[in-house]
């Protein structure tokens, strides 16, 4: 039986409990700085806002780097997560800022090899807890292309575009254009599937999803707006009216093309394939 | 090692670092004013 997981795009987020962590056991260093600022010890005072300001970076690193790989997980996704390695990162900042705090914002009560201890021992901490963006455990994901990080912003981004699309036509009085916008949505939607399917196709769509889409946005919001608080169809102006349905038209063209193009893709590389396996058969003297 | 033991140590190291350290900042802020 399979164990792959169907995508669900209404899924809940869970909520990344693991991340604030960080941020609550740094927090105690904020009134620590006000109060030591207050008594007019600078050096401590920086060096304890130095600490909570680079915690506080570092949770949010740690944070974003957790929410790629439960991306990742959620749309099943196999690629390399970004290309900064969030998590990595943020350990080191929280490393350096524990350091600092622990060599200057304590009243010298570590020395530099006690703070460089804490600083080596927040890194592994770290690594332990929140387990670094682990690109040589998985040496099969693609370390060429588009990137997890990427990806879900392109498809987040579009999705976004075809909701403020949908929210708009609801707007429109007009029944044969709000058809034709669920329609477009809805076809919109499905170059989304296909690409998140084959992320290869993303770098080929990229134009599609946001130049394409963002203008097909602005005309239907602007359509809207435009017959907002007007009296009902039939005293629209018709010369408005013709161009709308124009350029709807011309954007289930495009999409269409769209859909076509990756299809085609996938045929071609169907092919390419074909014939490689065709060629070691033969090669190996199988046929 | 299994993944639960490896969170949960990291989790007390963590505890016992960042945590710590910001504790004392803060009792030495309360002492000290």
């Amino acid at each position: 039986m399979s164990n792959a997981k169907r995508y669900d795009p209404e899924a809940k987020q869970p909520v990344l409990w693991r991340g604030w962590l960080l941020y609550v056991l740094a927090f105690p260093l904020l009134p620590a700085a006000a109060s030591s600022l207050h008594d007019g010890e600078v050096v401590e005072a920086v060096a304890r806002g130095a600490g909570f300001a680079l915690a506080m970076a570092a949770a949010t690193l740690i944070r974003k780097g957790i929410r790629l790989d439960n991306e990742a997980i959620r749309r099943n996704l196999r690629r390399r997560a970004s290309t900064v390695r969030y998590r990595a990162v943020g350990a080191g900042l929280l490393s350096v800022g524990v350091m600092i705090v622990a060599f200057f914002g304590l009243n010298s009560q570590h020395g530099v090899v006690a703070s460089i201890l804490f600083g080596l021992a927040v890194l592994l901490g770290c690594y332990l807890y929140y387990d670094f963006d682990g690109t040589r455990k998985d040496p099969d994901i693609a370390a060429i292309g588009i990137t997890t990080e990427e990806l879900v912003e392109l498809l987040d981004e579009a999705e976004g575009r075809i909701v403020a699309i949908e929210t708009a036509s609801r707007k429109i009085d007009n029944v044969e254009f709000r058809d034709r916008l669920r329609r477009i949505a809805d076809e919109a939607r499905q170059v989304l599937v296909t690409i998140e399917r084959d992320p290869v196709d993303a770098r080929r769509a990229r134009k599609f999803l946001k130049v394409y889409l963002d203008g097909a946005r602005q005309v239907t919001e602007g359509y809207a707006r435009s017959h907002q608080g007007l009296p009902a169809a039939g005293s629209e102006a018709p010369a408005l009216e013709d161009n709308f349905r124009r350029v709807l038209g011309t954007i289930e063209t495009t999409i269409a093309e769209q859909q076509l193009k990756l299809r085609e893709n996938n045929l071609t590389e169907l092919d390419v394939q074909i014939e490689v396996l065709q060629m070691q058969l033969e090669k190996e003297g199988v046929t | 090692m299994p993944k639960y033991l490896q969170r949960v140590i990291g989790f007390v190291i963590l505890l016992a670092t960042v945590g710590q350290v910001s504790c004392q900042a803060l009792v030495q802020a309360l002492l000290g004013s």
